[in-house]
């Protein structure tokens, strides 16, 4: 009984200190918060059981890992388990996704069908090769307690119980926007709020809140890495938010392996703020750096202990966490192919760039539609005139403005280029983990492009930061009305997106 | 009191905008057979039938839309047959020639009150020789519901469709839920923001 009450202590501890850091928080971020996990919710209640990209996949893994304990392996078989086949099947799923003529079932004697299929299917007897199966485990293990939370219940239902995992997901994302907008733009509270309703408010990233994927979880670990790297260059690098730095890091990359790309971002920063540290504060500084990298790698090193010894998985299973062909599997390329390939992936061609993408200009047609709304496995959007409207009359007047607000700003600016330079170097660092496989993918000549408009999403904090960057430029008078401008905004576009998808599913 | 302003306006604005973009009518699906009509993938000579076996019919239709060519000459009259699991026959009609080919609609000469699982769905022209859209030997069955509707008006039906395809406890009422919910999303941003701008 006595031994008992340190652990208690110290539970408690842990709680009031949570509890405090919470009310630390000003009411709006947990405001922001509450609102992405309720848009959250209704995207969950919106969108037709598997319409997010590779949802099938990722219910698969968790439902492996939940009923089994191990990890899905990389060999061929079956990667659903029978409940989950049946249960696809019955949804006429593979005739409705990337299908915007065919809907899910409407009919009670498909619901009837779908009930009774999937009574008494085993259900640990999938849990090989998919696009999912090389992802480390983190995710599905957060996800694992929810389907475990719903003990009995049909395979639909606890589904549904994962989708909400997902939304707290994007509550918390949300926040830690919040917050990394607050160290970044200290003096305008304002415009941490708008920059966080934007992103809550961003309809992609409530598509996927809506789901069961490991984006999910990606975007919070990167929106926290942001935050972390943020608070350590406004207030210093000590043990705690090394500690934080490390444990932001280390988590996204057992959720995604594209987490990696920020790795030199964070490498760079914890340089800088060495380096910056007055000389007393140094060795402190140096301190918590190594804190970061270590506890950065022990995650991943316990990831690949825990893949030889427990899973008896490859040691770092596919690294590149994407299935595409193996660099080796189609023509060679060269530096100057690769570079140029890599540019036209997000930026418009340059006159002496042999064309790589003939049929289409990804900045436009992939990032730019997909950001502002691509919904199901990519089958239905609001159509090619409202993208070019709402960049005329929305983004463009907002990038003049947060080119203002950086003008304003430059003061501060000059003082704050290697935090910057440290942003610049994740934003390449993502570019890069994207175009890659993407390139591969080109060399082996297979006709799918390899690239989603959901992968930028890891950037989200720098997009709010932008959103914030446009309301202080409009001056302090102006802010208010540009901020409320913004939000409304930002809400009715993720409205219609959500009727949109009521119209797709169910109209 | 100017975020209050924008905030009514915005969702006035919604309100219009849902409005203007809800009542317009089109033909609406009662549902389909899931088949990709990505070709003219089987063709039917003069007076053979092709059927669909194993279909289900479903409730509040009251044609079949599928995609027939007729190889660029005039389209023949088209025999179609609709026949229950127990041989009984459903509809039996002869659709006098389609206009034109491309997307035909073929009367059914009833609105089906229930839905009809295991039918037989058969088509033969009579006259000349026709393609049917499909995907190899099975051809996309679309089956409408009467005359042209809104989305405001099936609101009802989109109600019961959302409550389908979902686990058992959840019903038409998950519909409600979800526009609560985003009643509430609104709400609370308006708090949020008319708190913060404030002065």
């Amino acid at each position: 009984m006595g031994a008992h009450r340190p652990c208690r202590a110290a539970g408690d501890g842990a709680l009031s200190r949570l509890r405090d850091g919470w009310r630390r928080i000003p009411r709006a971020g947990r405001a922001c918060a509450l609102i992405a996990l309720v848009n959250g919710i209704v995207w969950a209640l919106l969108i037709p059981p598997y319409h997010v990209p590779d949802e099938p996949v990722h219910v698969a893994y968790t439902q492996y890992l939940a009923e089994t304990g191990k990890l899905p392996t990389h060999d061929p078989g079956p990667e659903y388990s029978t409940e989950q086949q049946v249960q696809l099947a019955a949804l006429d799923f593979y005739a409705v996704t990337g299908n915007r003529g065919d809907k899910p079932p409407w009919s009670s004697l498909q619901q009837e069908r779908l009930e009774d299929a999937t009574d008494g299917k085993r259900r640990d007897d999938g849990g090989h090769k998919s696009v999912a199966s090389n992802n480390p485990p983190l995710y599905y293990m957060a996800e694992a307690v929810a389907y475990r939370l719903t003990p009995g219940a049909s395979l639909m239902t606890r589904l549904y119980a994962m989708r909400l995992v997902s939304a707290l997901m994007a509550a918390l994302t949300v926040l830690f926007v919040f917050l990394f907008v607050r160290e970044l733009l200290p003096a305008s509270p304002w415009a941490w709020t708008v920059g966080a309703l934007a992103v809550a408010f961003q309809p992609m990233f409530g598509f996927e809140s809506g789901g069961v994927n490991n984006d999910n979880l990606l975007y919070l670990c990167s929106a926290a890495l942001f935050f972390a790297l943020a608070r350590a260059f406004r207030r210093g690098l000590t043990v705690r938010r090394g500690a934080f730095i490390g444990l932001a890091l280390g988590a996204g990359v057992l959720t995604k392996f594209t987490m990696a790309a920020f790795a030199p971002a964070v490498g760079l920063a914890l340089l800088v703020l060495t380096w910056r540290a007055a000389p007393e504060d140094r060795r402190a500084a140096f301190r918590a750096a190594g804190v970061a990298v270590a506890l950065g790698s022990a995650l991943l090193l316990m990831y690949v202990a825990a893949n030889s010894v427990v899973w008896g998985r490859p040691l770092l299973q596919d690294a590149a966490g994407v299935s595409t062909p193996s660099p080796g599997a189609g023509r060679a390329g060269g530096l100057r192919e690769q570079l140029s390939y890599y540019w036209q992936l997000f930026l418009p061609r340059l006159p002496f760039m042999q064309d790589h993408f003939p049929h289409a200009v990804p900045l436009w047609d992939t990032w730019f539609t997909g950001f502002n709304g691509r919904f199901g496995w990519l089958d239905y959007d609001f159509g090619r005139p409202f993208y070019r409207w709402i960049g005329w009359l929305v983004y463009l007047p907002l990038l003049v403005l947060a080119g203002v607000g950086l003008y304003r700003s430059r003061a501060a600016l000059g003082r704050r280029l290697l935090e910057l330079a440290v942003y610049a170097l994740a934003v390449l660092g993502l570019v890069v983990a994207i175009a890659r496989p993407s390139y591969t993918t080109f060399l082996s000549g297979a006709a799918f492009p390899f690239f989603q408009p959901r992968y930028i999403l890891p950037l989200l904090p720098l997009f709010a930061a932008i959103v914030a960057l446009a309301v202080r430029g409009a001056g302090r008078r102006a802010a208010p009305f540009v901020g409320t401008v913004v939000v409304m905004l930002a809400l009715m576009h993720t409205l219609f997106a959500q009727l949109l998808t009521i119209t797709r599913y169910y109209a | 009191m100017r975020s209050a302003a924008l905030i009514a306006a915005a969702a006035l604005a919604t309100a219009v905008l849902v409005v203007l973009l809800g009542s317009r009518s089109e033909p609406r699906l009662a549902g389909s057979n899931g088949v990709d009509a990505g070709s003219y993938s089987i063709t039917l000579a003069d007076g053979r039938r092709h059927c669909e076996r194993n279909q289900l019919v479903p409730a509040d239709a009251d044609r079949l839309r599928m995609t027939i060519a007729s190889f660029d000459r005039p389209m023949p009259p088209i025999a179609l047959t609709i026949t229950r699991p127990d041989g009984g026959v459903a509809v039996d009609r002869r659709v006098p020639a389609p206009p034109r080919q491309g997307p035909v609609e073929l009367p059914l000469g009833v609105t089906t009150e229930a839905p009809l699982r295991g039918a037989t769905v058969c088509v033969r022209p009579g006259g000349r020789k026709i393609a049917l859209a499909g995907f190899a030997r099975n051809a996309r069955l679309e089956w409408l519901r009467p005359g042209s509707e809104s989305e405001l008006g099936v609101a009802g039906t989109i109600a019961h469709r959302f409550g389908i395809g979902k686990p058992g406890w959840m019903g038409a009422w998950t519909l409600v839920a979800a526009l609560l919910l985003i009643a509430g999303v609104w709400v609370l941003t308006a708090r949020v923001v008319l708190r913060e701008t404030a002065p």
